[in-house]
């Protein structure tokens, strides 16, 4: 049972952990359970939204790290090609796919008899926006200055990026969004 | 002029959220059960990054072996302690997260119903013996096709982890309560 031991000691603690603060980020949804339940369209997105943020994180996480260890990218990162590219690439992404997750969450909110406001899919689509671009920014932003100080201590950033912003993106995501929901409807 | 790294991100992004947006909709089925237990709101984010983090690593751990080589017994072996512990895993897990669920909702809505452990329980055994058995076949498949399970299995375990982790959650909440 060596790899069976293993496992559980080096995963359930970081298991448990993610799964904890992603349940916190819950609590913020759940202040605001009955719009949720009102607005079917935003209770269908709120699971994709945090999932694609999620998923940047470890994107942004994994390909800065890359960039250090190949020497691809230094102090001078703002005129790095790879690094503005992956910044487009991103950018361009998130926008892509949030118009997408906006437009069908709003087709199957109509489906399951939520009735069609084109005044709501807008302000759904702003919070959207709005959530996604600030986190996108904010992962960047952590991604930088924290990925260059962990290099330059030769630790391997991956290690402290991945759980900063895999927490960034789940909290984060979720924490945004309700504060958008209460100001906006 | 598109990428080759635009065209990764967005495809793998594109089936990650299109999983999740599927399993977004599974929720509108019980939103009775929603309105009346708030708690299952705090319940679900952490039992879908469990999901995912649980079938991710058995993913990631199945295809570096896949990749270093490993003799039939060796397999045999590898697979059964993966399983047993993706099950210790969400186990533990799973308590952890009804326990918190529960005291939360206390504090919040005043609303105290053993239900918020048992669901989390239950979903995670249902869930396990579905995306567990799936995520194992689709590593081997993927690397018997000789495509990388590296570069497909994080996708394919996030989106699956999210669809079959919803709808284990609400077939243990039909059974619960």
């Amino acid at each position: 049972m060596k790899i069976y031991h293993k496992i559980i000691k080096e995963s359930l603690k970081i298991v448990i952990l993610t799964s904890i603060l992603g349940s916190i980020g819950g609590v913020a949804a759940a202040t605001i359970h009955e719009k949720l339940i009102l607005f079917l369209p935003l209770l269908i997105i709120m699971p994709a939204i945090n999932n694609m943020i999620g998923s940047f994180g470890t994107i942004i996480s994994s390909r800065f790290t890359t960039m250090l260890f190949t020497g691809k990218i230094g102090k001078d990162w703002s005129n790095s090609i790879e690094f503005i590219e992956l910044y487009k690439n991103i950018v361009v992404s998130a926008f892509i796919i949030t118009v997408y997750l906006v437009i069908a969450a709003n087709v199957l909110g109509h489906l399951y008899g939520f009735d069609f406001d084109l005044f709501v899919m807008l302000k759904i689509l702003l919070m959207a926006i709005m959530s996604v671009s600030l986190l996108v920014i904010l992962m960047l932003f952590t991604s930088v200055i924290g990925g260059l100080m962990i290099f330059k201590k030769g630790e391997d950033p991956d290690n402290f990026l991945i759980p900063v912003n895999t927490a960034l993106g789940d909290l984060g995501s979720l924490i945004i969004f309700t504060t958008l929901i209460i100001v906006l409807f | 002029m598109i990428s080759e790294n635009f065209k990764e991100v967005f495809t793998a992004e594109i089936i990650s959220v299109t999983g999740a947006l599927v399993a977004g909709s599974l929720l509108v089925f019980q939103v009775d059960k929603l309105l009346l237990l708030p708690g299952l709101f705090i319940l679900i984010p952490g039992f879908l990054e469990m999901r995912g983090s649980i079938t991710g690593s058995l993913a990631a751990r199945l295809g570096e072996k896949l990749h270093i080589g490993l003799e039939r017994s060796e397999r045999h072996k590898l697979i059964i302690e993966n399983i047993l512990a993706a099950f210790t895993l969400a186990l533990v897990v799973a308590v952890v997260l009804g326990i918190f669920a529960y005291i939360v909702s206390y504090f919040l809505f005043g609303v105290t119903l053993l239900s918020l452990i048992y669901i989390p329980i239950l979903g995670s055994v249902i869930s396990n013996l579905i995306a567990v058995p799936l995520t194992i076949f689709a590593t081997f498949w993927f690397y018997k096709h000789k495509i990388d399970p590296d570069n497909v299995m994080g996708p394919f375990a996030t989106t699956t982890g999210d669809i079959i982790g919803v709808a284990s959650l609400l077939l243990a909440i039909i059974i619960v309560i």
